[in-house]
């Protein structure tokens, strides 16, 4: 069976659920099974003719279907796989950066798994990835969680700190906060 | 049963009209949505007019002509799946958005098949089958919805899913997409009507989702 069928046969789950073909005209048809499976037939058949000789020759309520092989009448969109990686969290923190040092900075968090109250700890950049580190900066938001890594079936214990990329500041977000500001001081200062 | 997820996703699903050409690593770097070393070791499946699917060690992003998803199933990342999508129609403002879906995915792991089944004959007893099946029933899949109401359409839609896991051997896999969709008029007014819903959404549909895995596991594990 040449590519073109192949792809033609994948379309019987949608003809079998009465689903509506559309044609260029957006005149809505139905396509029996039966009816393209004599297409079909009459296809291997006529296989080497053009594509456009092949197309007057068949019913009017059938849509042209390509008929030679490099010629294929959909292209299938790549499978993504599923994720052999996954990460599950066991102690959760957020927290964000309140001061910056050479070589760590100074962070307070919340515990997210249980009610402890915040903490301030010292964190070193050397725990923070390189796409992450521009980010370190006093008042950036941060996600540090501990937990177990699941990789092809083999658990590792695993820390990951996450910094925010917080929403962009759009020019008109700037635009409405400096109209809000600009209210906010003519009320106060009347 | 356990109450922690083996495998859990998180997911942000718009339906409106996208170009999925634009979308590739690069430019998440370039706007700093991603980091440039993230960008560069992504996997990219396709970038074409009408779709693109590249994946990062943490996220998966996939968009068509009229779907934008980004997912992660890492719980440490979920943050930075919001930041993305946020991000994305910040810049993007004028791009159409009518809907919306928050949606979270649990693997959860069960002591032993027996309970296994247990778990599915909570959901779904057998006795109104006794005497038509010949053969035990079991639960294949089921799907739960509250109610909609037309008056607060700002509280969404919200479905779940339960049925046996495919990727966790004796998981029950439960689906919860939380649907927000906005009427004709406030889609002319781009992402920013749908944007600001995600962003007033977010933390309590997750929460949402969480408690209501743990309270149908509560319910499980302390019935008579």
């Amino acid at each position: 069976m040449n590519t073109a069928l192949a792809e033609t046969y994948s379309n019987f789950s949608r003809v079998e659920t009465n689903e509506t073909f559309l044609r260029e005209d957006e005149k809505p048809i139905e396509i029996s099974e039966q009816r393209i499976r004599s297409f079909l037939n009459e296809s291997k058949e006529s296989s080497t003719q053009p594509h456009e000789e092949a197309k007057e020759k068949n019913d009017s309520n059938i849509l042209p279907f390509p008929l030679k092989d490099d010629q294929p009448l959909i292209a299938l969109a790549p499978k993504m796989q599923i994720q052999h990686r996954t990460f599950n969290s066991s102690i959760k923190w957020e927290g964000y950066v309140i001061k910056v040092y050479n070589d760590s900075f100074l962070a307070r968090i919340t515990n997210l798994s249980s009610k402890y109250p915040d903490e301030e700890v010292e964190i070193e950049k050397e725990a923070i990835s390189k796409d992450d580190l521009p980010l370190v900066k006093a008042g950036s938001v941060f996600n540090w969680h501990i937990g177990y890594e699941t990789e092809h079936g083999t658990k590792k214990q695993s820390s990951i700190i996450r910094f925010r990329r917080l929403p962009v500041w759009t020019k008109s977000d700037i635009k409405i906060a400096e109209a809000l500001e600009k209210e906010l001081n003519n009320f106060l200062y009347f | 049963m356990k109450q922690k997820a083996e495998i859990q996703m998180a997911d942000i699903v718009f339906i409106g009209s996208f170009n999925p050409a634009i979308f590739s690593p690069a430019w998440f770097a370039s706007k700093k949505l991603i980091g440039e070393t993230e960008s560069e070791g992504s996997d990219v499946k396709v970038i074409h007019p009408d779709i693109t699917m590249f994946e990062l060690p943490w996220f998966r992003f996939y968009t068509t002509r009229d779907h934008f998803s980004v997912l992660s199933e890492q719980e440490v990342y979920f943050s930075s799946v919001f930041d993305l999508a946020v991000g994305t129609f910040q810049l993007l403002e004028h791009t159409p958005i009518q809907a919306m879906g928050i949606n979270r995915e649990f693997h959860i792991q069960c002591d032993s098949e027996k309970e296994w089944h247990d778990f599915g004959h909570l959901l779904a007893p057998q006795s109104p089958w006794e005497g038509i099946l010949k053969k035990e029933s079991a639960l294949k899949k089921i799907e739960i919805c509250e109610k909609y109401s037309p008056e607060n359409p700002l509280d969404g839609k919200l479905t779940v899913i339960v049925q046996p896991s495919n990727r966790v051997r004796f998981g029950v896999f439960f689906s919860i997409n939380d649907h927000y969709s906005i009427d004709a008029q406030e889609k002319a007014s781009g992402s920013k009507k749908i944007i600001s819903r995600l962003q007033k959404k977010w933390k309590e549909s997750n929460e949402k989702s969480e408690t209501i895995v743990s309270a149908i596991i509560d319910k499980f594990l302390k019935r008579s």
